[in-house]
């Protein structure tokens, strides 16, 4: 029994089979899947397949073309390739393919390049290694806690006697990816779609975060055509929905504990709280995006242009959440927008925005602050209340 | 319900699950850890075992209720692991390691 399907040619050489629109024909490349090829993980309704491409290992999922429903989520997970090349996060290998499936119809969906590197190293999911979250500490369904992740991923990998130095790089590391994934809106990242990979070096156990993957969620992609086609025509409408666009890892904090009450823009605060996250999100991240250049590399490697409604939808999501993100970092973020703060409050945010000195130190000096002037505004605001009532 | 565990193809251990699959009893196999341990990256449950019945251990749970929603979970064999689960009462033949 072979699981992997052996293809007669390599990876580079699949280009010849690429059709007009920029998809790979797996097909005509004599690519066959069989139930020991298939994965039988994640949503059984995918078509999911290993095949051995000369040595490297590749995944390939797609879906029956369908007339309804489309999505352009396979696009997402080459623009967030490209993207994350260019702020420094390690990324699967993604491309476009097409197949016949065993029902007759031609599936599309997308090839990712298996992120091991070699037999010996094994791949664990974060749910993998931390389990489910108990139900009294998550916040909303479907989400884990950001802080139930780190403190859980600590215990579980010292339990697993990895070195200290090692489980500290590991978590920060896992701490830039979920920054990196805010700035795609990647709305899909539980705790199954992230991953570590795990190697035995000279008798000794390292853990390492793996390469990104399974992004078709990010850049509010996964929505369906139609719905992409409103959001295009209603700049406000697009505007709310990425201000909606939450993480599926994530904290949310209270007005009055200094947050946002948003579970994006509390992650994102509560990840740069610590200042080597903050250095990251400065260094790597804030201006250095470029998305057009990445939907540019994408077109080149594709030789076929994106459809135009991705295109705009990607440039103006992206640029939206951004703009949003450099807006919480530099304390502009509108809390007056949420609850009227003092006079006080803004000349100290105003203060700090000018002298352009913020470090993850500082951001938890603001939250504090914040807190304590919403709770003595709340404190005054109870007390007339009760003068008036007197 | 019980696995038999491999890593490749040497047995390293037995997993037996509860009724209700909340609960793990690991046992393992010290002569197939004393094989594998120098390359393989065993977490410290699979080397040296559970205390009695433990909730369920994330890593086996996961791969089980993955196989059981597709109906194969006698011989779970996911494409990126070294590891491999044989249902005791499952497929006996074995897969050729990758």
């Amino acid at each position: 029994m072979n699981i992997f399907f052996n293809s007669q040619y390599s990876l580079d050489e699949l280009e010849q089979f690429r059709d007009e629109n920029g998809f790979i024909d797996l097909t005509k490349a004599g690519i066959q899947f069989t139930q020991e090829t298939r994965e039988e993980a994640g949503n059984p309704s995918r078509v999911k397949n290993w095949v051995d491409f000369q040595g490297r290992k590749a995944l390939v999922k797609g879906e029956a073309i369908r007339e309804e429903e489309q999505n352009y989520g396979i696009y997402a997970e080459l623009i967030v390739e490209e993207v994350a090349k260019q702020v420094g996060q390690t990324t699967a290998h993604y491309d476009l393919v097409k197949f016949l499936g065993e029902d007759g119809k031609y599936h599309q969906g997308v090839l990712s390049v298996s992120v091991l590197e070699n037999s010996r190293e094994q791949l664990v999911t974060l749910h993998d290694i931390i389990g489910d979250e108990p139900e009294e500490t998550s916040d909303f369904i479907d989400t884990t806690s950001y802080e139930f992740t780190i403190r859980k991923l600590e215990e579980e990998l010292r339990k697993d006697g990895y070195d200290e130095q090692n489980i500290v790089n590991v978590i920060t590391e896992y701490k830039k990816r979920l920054v990196f994934l805010l700035a795609v809106i990647e709305t899909d990242q539980h705790t199954e779609n992230i991953a570590f990979k795990q190697s035995k070096i000279d008798g000794r156990s390292r853990i390492e975060l793996s390469p990104n993957y399974d992004r078709e969620s990010a850049f509010m992609l996964d929505n369906d055509i139609s719905t992409i086609g409103k959001l295009l025509e209603d700049y406000i409408g697009l505007r709310e929905s990425v201000d909606r666009a939450h993480p599926r890892i994530g904290t949310i904090r209270t007005i009055e504990d200094g947050g946002f009450e948003s579970y994006w823009k509390d992650t994102f605060e509560a990840l740069c709280e610590e200042d080597e996250i903050y250095d990251y999100y400065e260094q790597n991240i804030r201006g250095t995006i470029d998305i057009e250049k990445a939907m540019e590399g994408v077109e080149q490697r594709i030789k076929a242009p994106l459809p135009e409604a991705v295109k705009l939808l990607v440039k103006h999501a992206c640029r939206i959440r951004n703009e949003q993100m450099e807006r919480i970092m530099d304390g502009e973020m509108l809390i007056e927008e949420q609850v009227d703060v003092s006079m006080l409050f803004r000349l100290i945010a105003n203060q700090g925005v000018a002298t352009k000195v913020r470090t993850g130190e500082q951001v938890q000096i603001g939250n504090i602050m914040q807190r304590d002037i919403v709770s003595m505004q709340k404190n005054i605001e109870d007390k007339s209340r009760e003068d008036f009532t007197i | 319900m019980r696995y038999r565990i491999f890593y490749e193809d040497i047995e390293i251990g037995m997993l037996e699950i509860s009724a209700d699959g909340n609960q793990h009893k690991y046992t393992p196999n010290p002569d197939g850890i004393a094989l594998v341990e120098d390359h393989a990256p065993l977490t410290r449950k699979m080397v040296e075992g559970t205390n009695g019945w433990e909730p369920a251990i994330p890593f086996f749970r996961n791969r089980i209720e993955d196989a059981k929603r597709f109906s194969h979970d006698e011989c779970i064999t996911k494409h990126t692991d070294n590891i491999r689960m044989i249902r005791e009462d499952g497929e006996q033949a074995f897969p050729k390691p990758l």
